[in-house]
């Protein structure tokens, strides 16, 4: 028994270690990245990995002053703040209608939000380009999160899970004398927060990281610039100031890289433990 | 005659609340129906009407082209070039993030004290952004002042040069798509119920057949799924050419579809090209998803 | 408070094309004996009954019989296809749930996961009353009544069980309703806490005045919190009584055979009439029917012909002398005060239920697996069916 423990124990860990290491390789432009956001632009032209000290904070300040990436991250942060609400509201009223009435054309309206999936955003950009600036809303936050506004899969996710819900719980709230608006609000989301806590913050960061999109739509106007455009912005091929860069890049990887981890902790809570038996 | 009143009353509250039910719907769905018609439907319609039409520099159509603009757009000397970066990427990109994402998930299925460590590892590239990703490759492989060249003592041009830059795309691209693809392999590896693979232990299967044999099998509708959206992902490249390589000497060596597009359509406001350029790239991707589900008819394992 | 009247109450699910049925509740689903007609199968029909201010009850019948589908109705959560259905004289049929008064109790408790006891308890009260106070002292007391009052924080999944039906009776009674609507609300808990709070139930029905509709498949539920109870079948009502009646004098086979435990065991047998008296013909032995039977019989018109014999399990007993019918036993079952008898009888399995001990508290071993033993019965507990309708010939 003993020599069966230790060896599975000695597999572990060389699993372990090789696993480490591969992890390490993926994660290695990240900490390259990091470390080369402290470099002086003098220690940069060295070969070595680690800079000289991690105080050095000049790259940071020089990027978000002279490269207005101050700017750009209160653009990014409204623009995913309100997209994805926007997004979110519109996915659960549609969700909320899929998952408890029955009506002429509903599957023919189910398919046609499904099938927004279908069609990659690249293929729509040009003519969404005129559309926006039709309506005058080039170079405005409304018109970089506007088309961002329906998800299909979002709102098949959400119909799942309000599916999800026994009916007897709409039942109740129906004898309790909450209608169905009513319900919606006080009963099945705050059951469906943890997913819908979910799908927010996915979507947060899908809007947080768009690129082409917010790069055609603010192309005239640098001060409506995202954080995602802004730091592609700070150098070019005659100038590279690489560590001014990796600084950019370090201060428009803290939202995500925060939700991601509140994310990976969050996907495993459920909601309903409780209110039915067993 | 009660009865019959009754039925009346009955069929009166019946309508109300059908007709109460209709503007409610109504109200809940108009929202994102008026949004999916106006910036995913109508573009698309838009878009495949313009590739058979004169397009002017507002995107005013000014009359009927035909295949006009599809002569121009195959004619051109850069198009074929475009075409095969796009179909080079997608068949690269695709079986090589694959083969590692499954390696990484096997390696990692079983769940150890270090489990957390270096599943975080895994999945952390998956909350960079494309453009993240792009100026940070940028600079590691950057002839001059990169990490790459010096730690390997390498003398490359990557995305300098015409004869490297598509291979440091796709190491870009590939690494993009670890994350995500490694998180939906792992949860389809840790789905598969414990006692089939207790079964195979105990029938004395080796560990390679029981990858080849059991676990691949079993997973096969995700190793579709990731297989579908890779594809799609891959065709639609255009991110990198952009963002990194601009108006470089080497970025003729990178030109996709999309990429294309982006630069001689959008710049120029050749609406027309534009359009056709999009509708090959998206005919192209269809093609090929039809193409791997007629493979998964095969292939796939359902349970 | 409020009487409830049901008129000629009829539902009818419209047939569904193709994909999923409609959704009965769980205990409705095997309906296969409902009368099915072009708009669709009728769950309830021809449903009249006058339900009296506090009155307590009770709608029993197996599986598919339409009672959860009727207390569906009453509650406004179902629609009602024909009939009229008043609450306290007023007739309710067009009335959202909310607007009728009343309060529910479902099977799965559905108590809202996100909202403490507390929360659950008020969430109704919300809607309709506005200070805080008062929310507070009619939460606090509906608590007390039920002794959950330390568990007013907590949320539903760290109770238990009958916590949480409690939870869910309470949520119910705060409200002070004019009728209280139960949906088998004891049907998902274990044997001992169901009859601990069935005991409950019935104090609890002493100190909040409502009236009780109260939906069961279990008799001994039906027989012990009703002050009526409602047999139902396959749609219609079979009787309606009080306990003592439905079990005394059943209208039918299925509510003798329905009502009572072990069921009641059913014989072929043929009723005479000599000189003016009608006498059981079971099996060659003669058994003559009671006077009071024989009078009602009389008055009812019944012939002489072939019927069903019913006897129940306890009104069996075992006699020693062979003059009696004779029957091979099969399975003994101990069940520590009676013993149960599994009984093969021309080819019939019936049951006998005796005493395990006798006076002398010794166990009886005059009977075993496999042997053969003579029984009887008493003319007084022979309950005579009709064979054909099954109707109860002496009613």
């Amino acid at each position: 028994m003993m020599k069966r423990k230790t060896r599975t124990l000695i597999q572990d860990s060389i699993v372990s270690t090789m696993a480490i290491g591969f992890g390490v390789i993926l994660i290695f432009p990240l900490i390259y990245c990091l470390a080369g956001a402290f470099k002086t632009s003098y220690e940069f032209l060295t070969p070595t990995l680690l800079p000289g000290s991690f105080t050095y904070l000049d790259n940071f300040k020089e990027a978000l002053v002279k490269g207005n990436l101050l700017r750009y991250t209160v653009n990014s942060f409204i623009i995913a703040l309100f997209g994805t609400s926007i997004r979110l509201v519109f996915s659960i009223l549609a969700a909320f209608a899929f998952a408890y009435y029955d009506f002429k054309f509903k599957n023919l309206c189910f398919f046609l939000i499904l099938g927004t999936m279908m069609i990659p955003a690249d293929v729509l950009l040009a003519t969404n380009y005129l559309t926006v600036s039709r309506l005058h809303l080039l170079n405005s936050y409304v018109g970089v999160m506007v088309v961002s506004f329906v998800s299909g899969s979002q709102m098949f996710m959400l119909r799942q899970r309000f599916m999800s819900v026994p009916k007897d719980m709409r039942e109740a709230a129906q004898i309790d004398g909450y209608g169905d608006i009513s319900y919606m609000v006080n009963v099945l989301i705050p059951i469906c927060k943890p997913v819908i806590t979910t799908l927010f913050v996915h979507s947060f960061i899908t809007l947080w990281n768009a690129y082409l999109w917010p790069l055609i739509v603010t192309a005239s106007s640098p001060n409506m610039r995202t954080i995602m455009v802004g730091i592609t912005k700070l150098n070019s091929w005659e100038d590279e100031n690489y560590q001014l860069v990796l600084a950019g890049v370090c201060i428009s990887l803290i939202p995500s890289m925060i939700l991601f981890i509140i994310m990976r902790r969050n996907m495993r809570r459920g909601g309903m433990d409780g209110a039915l038996v067993g | 005659m009660r009865g019959v009143v009754a039925m009346k009353t009955g069929a009166t509250l019946k309508h109300r609340q059908r007709v109460k039910t209709r503007k409610k719907v109504f109200l809940l769905l108009l929202p994102i129906l008026l949004f999916a018609a106006v910036f995913i439907y109508y573009p698309f319609v838009r878009t495949v009407v313009n590739s058979f039409s004169l397009v002017n520099a507002k995107g005013i159509i000014k009359g009927f082209a035909g295949l006009d603009n599809y002569a121009y757009t195959y004619g051109r000397k850069d198009f074929l070039p475009a075409l095969r970066h796009t179909l080079t990427i997608a068949a690269v990109n695709v079986p090589i993030t694959l083969f590692i994402t499954i390696s990484l998930a096997l390696l990692a299925n079983k769940k150890r004290r270090l489990s957390p460590v270096y599943e975080t590892m895994f999945t952390l590239p998956m909350s960079v952004s494309m453009s993240a990703a792009c100026m940070i490759f940028k600079s590691m492989f950057s002839p001059s002042v990169g990490f790459i060249n010096y730690f390997f003592g390498l003398k490359l041009g990557w995305y300098e040069s015409q004869e490297t830059a598509l291979s440091a795309v796709l190491i870009l691209t590939i690494w993009m798509s670890i994350g995500f693809d490694f998180l939906l392999m792992l949860s389809a590896l840790r789905a598969i119920p414990d006692q089939i693979i207790e079964a195979t232990r105990v029938d004395g299967i080796n560990p390679f057949r029981r990858i080849f044999k059991v676990q691949i099998p079993l997973i096969s509708p995700t190793i579709f799924y990731v297989l579908c959206t890779n594809l799609v992902l891959a065709m639609m490249t255009s991110a990198p050419m952009i963002i990194i390589m601009g108006v470089s000497s080497a970025a003729s060596a990178t030109t996709t579809l999309m990429s294309m597009m982006y630069q001689s359509g959008f710049s120029s406001s050749d609406y027309g090209l534009a359009a056709v350029l999009s509708i090959s790239a998206f005919l192209l991707t269809l093609g090929f998803t039809i193409l791997s589900f007629v493979f998964e008819r095969k292939k796939v394992h359902y349970q | 408070m409020a009487s409830v009247s049901l008129r000629n109450i009829k539902k009818i699910y419209p047939p569904v094309a193709g994909e999923k049925k409609k959704h009965l509740s769980p205990s409705d689903e095997p309906g296969a004996n409902l009368e099915k007609t072009d708009r669709g199968i009728v769950a309830v029909q021809n449903f009249n009954i006058e339900i009296k201010d506090k009155e307590f009850v009770v709608l029993v019948g197996p599986s598919g019989c339409g009672k959860s589908t009727t207390l569906r109705m009453i509650a406004g959560l179902e629609e009602i296809t024909e009939g009229e259905l008043y609450i306290d004289g007023k007739l309710v049929n067009e009335l959202d749930p909310k607007d009728r008064d009343i309060a529910m109790v479902f099977q799965n408790y559905a108590l809202y996961p996100h909202m403490t006891v507390y929360d659950n308890m008020a969430f109704a009260l919300r809607k309709r009353t506005s200070s805080k106070e008062e929310i507070d002292r009619k939460v606090r007391e509906a608590a007390d009544i039920l002794g959950i009052t330390e568990y007013l924080d907590r949320k539903p999944k760290s109770l238990s069980g009958g916590q949480r039906q409690r939870v869910a009776i309470g949520r119910a009674i705060v409200r002070n309703p004019k009728s209280m609507l139960m949906d088998e609300p004891l049907s998902n808990l274990d044997a001992k806490l169901r009859n601990q709070m069935r005991a409950e139930l019935i104090r609890l029905r002493k100190k909040i005045n409502t009236t009780f509709i109260y939906v069961t498949h279990d008799q001994t539920e039906a027989m012990t919190l009703g002050d009526r109870i409602v047999v139902m079948k396959d749609g219609f009502i079979q009787q309606i009584g009080t306990p003592q009646e439905v079990f005394d004098k059943p209208s039918n086979q299925f509510v003798a055979g329905f009502i009572g435990t072990p069921q009641m065991n059913f014989f072929h047998a043929v009723l005479i009439e000599e000189n003016g008296h009608f006498c059981v013909d079971f099996d060659g032995f003669k058994v003559p029917v009671v006077d009071e039977d024989n009078r009602r019989m009389k008055a009812n018109g019944v012939k002489s012909a072939p019927i069903i014999l019913g006897l129940r399990p306890d009104s069996l007993s075992l006699v020693e002398s062979d003059q009696y019918p004779i029957a091979h036993v099969g399975v003994v079952e101990m069940m520590g005060t009676n013993v149960h008898l599994h009984l093969e009888f021309k080819g019939k399995d019936i049951i006998l239920v005796t005493q395990a001990k006798d006076e002398n508290q010794h166990l009886k071993l005059d009977y075993e697996s496999d042997s053969m033993i003579h029984f009887s019965f008493l003319p007084q507990s022979m309950y005579l069916f009709d064979i054909e309708t099954g109707k109860n010939l002496a009613i």
